[in-house]
């Protein structure tokens, strides 16, 4: 994988596509959820090569659904191919969880078992991903998940470890859901930073929850929390991250407000010596 | 291969809220309907349930959340409780299969779509701005993003490259491009973005008429409100009406006067890109 640093990006939403445009100086770069493309008509496709001739890219999946113990379906991975060989993005990456069964789309990112049976069959779809798109970095994302399964034979961290050794693949780290995960499922979030090979990190994801009476959610609507800034701060400086990018889904605030986030987020890369 | 079993189980339990009570009511038993190990089902008849029934409604409002982020006005409307009142019926009545083809969104907002008007019918959810919203935001997100749509569209707009070199006759026969639509709303047009004021003497909450026309190369839908005699004009542009029987159906009389006035706001309509000329090259 190329060692260059890309720096503070954006989650590319078609709401902000002028701001965004008109946001050189501040971004670096632009991570593009592919689902939101893959079957697009070609105006939305053309709004796409706009953004694309500015920025470069990173492509970000929601439903390969890696963790169903079954082949990776088949259609949507030709299509997910499709798009990154067109949109030529640094990497690609989805979430290590499972969205679906044959009958059944869960639409949330639904957490795993963590054993070595679920480790076994999510390497082997990652193996399936990389042999249908060669020469591309795949990253796996950790997700928020509000429910742990019983029997599991190993700690969420572990099974990180094992499914990113054993797939050689790159960890798209997002500390929000770290954070999280933490307050809901009771541990320390540095020990699980801790526990991880944060020398696999490729990208960070930042983003901001709703708290609720008695859970976080993940639901990218906020600001980012000062906690996430912190746990930001400790994975730039011991990992090898070449971009930060936030995510912003729903009650978009004035443009001002991201841009102030984005640069927040460049001085804690660059005081970590992560960029310039 | 159990592990999948497992993954099937938890998600019926997870999305199927009668599934969800039979599993809390008897574990053992809706775990024998699939084939499993012992840790498996173990582990499922170990969930804790207060977290399974916070995970199952997270669930539901993420389903309904996703295609509620193109329909804004509608989700606005909605009663605060939706998602708890309506939404077990929602993926009870409308699984959430995967979507088998075309962009991956469109058949969730289609679905959303169906159960919204069907809980409208059934007096479910209050009428009125909402119908108006619900119908406003579908069809432009129909519009918009339909591949069999957006396909008639570019073939009829392609098919009109040769028919604007044609002169309208009273027996051309006029049709709406597939990428036009025309509503009827009770409290006013829904966006804020109509490229035409109300007409005189019309409020906001007026009952309006609009066209809905996106297309090709443009990225917005275009909204434009109409009156009762142009609204009553496209509505005949069937495609099966020749500019004279035109005249005719809208009360006039078909002397040259009324057919020379249809056939201005026929070529009006046909550069606008809303109408085109239903014969083709050969007849």
């Amino acid at each position: 994988m190329s060692d260059r640093v890309l720096g503070v990006g954006l989650g590319y939403r078609a709401e902000l596509h002028q701001e965004i445009l008109d946001s050189a100086g501040d971004l670096d770069f632009l991570e593009v959820i592919s689902d939101q493309f893959v079957s697009a008509l070609p105006d939305r496709l053309e709004r796409l090569r706009q953004v694309g001739s500015v920025y470069p890219l990173v492509s970000h999946s929601l439903a390969m659904s890696v963790g169903t113990a079954q082949p990776v379906d088949p259609d949507y991975l030709a299509r997910t191919a499709d798009f990154v060989q067109g949109i030529d993005p640094h990497w690609f990456s989805d979430h290590l969880c499972m969205t679906k069964v044959e009958e059944t789309d869960l639409h949330s990112l639904t957490p795993l078992w963590f054993t070595e049976e679920v480790v076994d069959s999510v390497v082997a779809n990652v193996r399936r991903i990389r042999e249908t798109v060669p020469g591309r970095p795949f990253l796996l994302e950790n997700i928020s998940y509000y429910l742990a399964f019983p029997q599991s034979t190993m700690t969420e961290s572990q099974f990180l470890t094992q499914v990113l050794e054993q797939a050689d693949c790159g960890l798209l780290l997002d500390v929000n859901n770290v954070f999280v995960n933490s307050r809901n499922l009771d541990f320390d979030p540095y020990e699980f930073l801790r526990s991880i090979p944060l020398e696999r990190v490729v990208q960070v994801h930042i983003a901001g929850f709703r708290e609720t009476a008695d859970l976080l959610i993940d639901t990218h609507d906020s600001p980012v929390d000062g906690e996430v800034w912190q746990l930001l701060d400790y994975v730039c400086r011991h990992s090898p991250v070449l971009g930060i990018s936030l995510e912003r889904d729903a009650n978009l605030p004035e443009f001002s407000e991201i841009r102030e986030e984005l640069a927040h987020a460049r001085q804690v890369m660059r005081q970590a010596g992560r960029c310039s | 291969m159990s592990v999948l079993q497992m993954q099937r189980a938890f998600s019926r339990i997870l999305t199927d809220a009668e599934a969800r009570r039979e599993f809390l009511a008897d574990r053992a038993g809706f775990i024998d309907r699939y084939d499993l190990a012992g840790r498996e089902r173990e582990s499922l008849s170990q969930l804790d349930e207060g977290r399974l029934q916070q995970y199952a409604r997270l669930v539901i409002a993420t389903r309904i959340d996703l295609p509620l982020k193109v329909l804004p006005l509608s989700r606005a409307l909605l009663p605060q409780d939706f998602v708890d009142r309506h939404g077990p019926r929602f993926m009870r009545e409308f699984p959430a299969s995967p979507t088998a083809d075309g962009p991956l969104q469109l058949g969730e907002v289609n679905r959303l779509v169906e159960y919204l008007e069907l809980l409208l019918d059934e007096g479910e959810l209050q009428g009125g701005k909402l119908a108006d919203a619900l119908r406003y935001e579908s069809t432009s997100f129909r519009l918009s993003n339909d591949p069999g749509l957006d396909a008639a569209r570019r073939a009829f707009e392609e098919q009109q490259v040769w028919s604007a070199e044609q002169r309208l006759s009273k027996d051309s026969r006029l049709v709406r491009s597939p990428g036009s639509a025309l509503e009827a709303f009770e409290h006013g047009i829904p966006s804020q973005g109509a490229s035409s004021a109300p007409l005189r003497g019309e409020t906001a909450q007026s009952p309006a008429r609009a066209l809905l026309l996106k297309r090709t190369g443009e990225r917005k839908v275009h909204v434009f409100a109409l009156n009762q005699a142009v609204w009553e004009f496209l509505q005949l542009c069937d495609g099966r009406r020749a500019i004279q029987e035109i005249v005719r159906a809208l009360g006039a009389d078909a002397d040259a006067e009324s057919l020379a006035r249809c056939q201005t706001l026929a070529r009006d309509f046909v550069q606008r890109g809303v109408l085109g000329v239903a014969e083709s090259p050969s007849a």
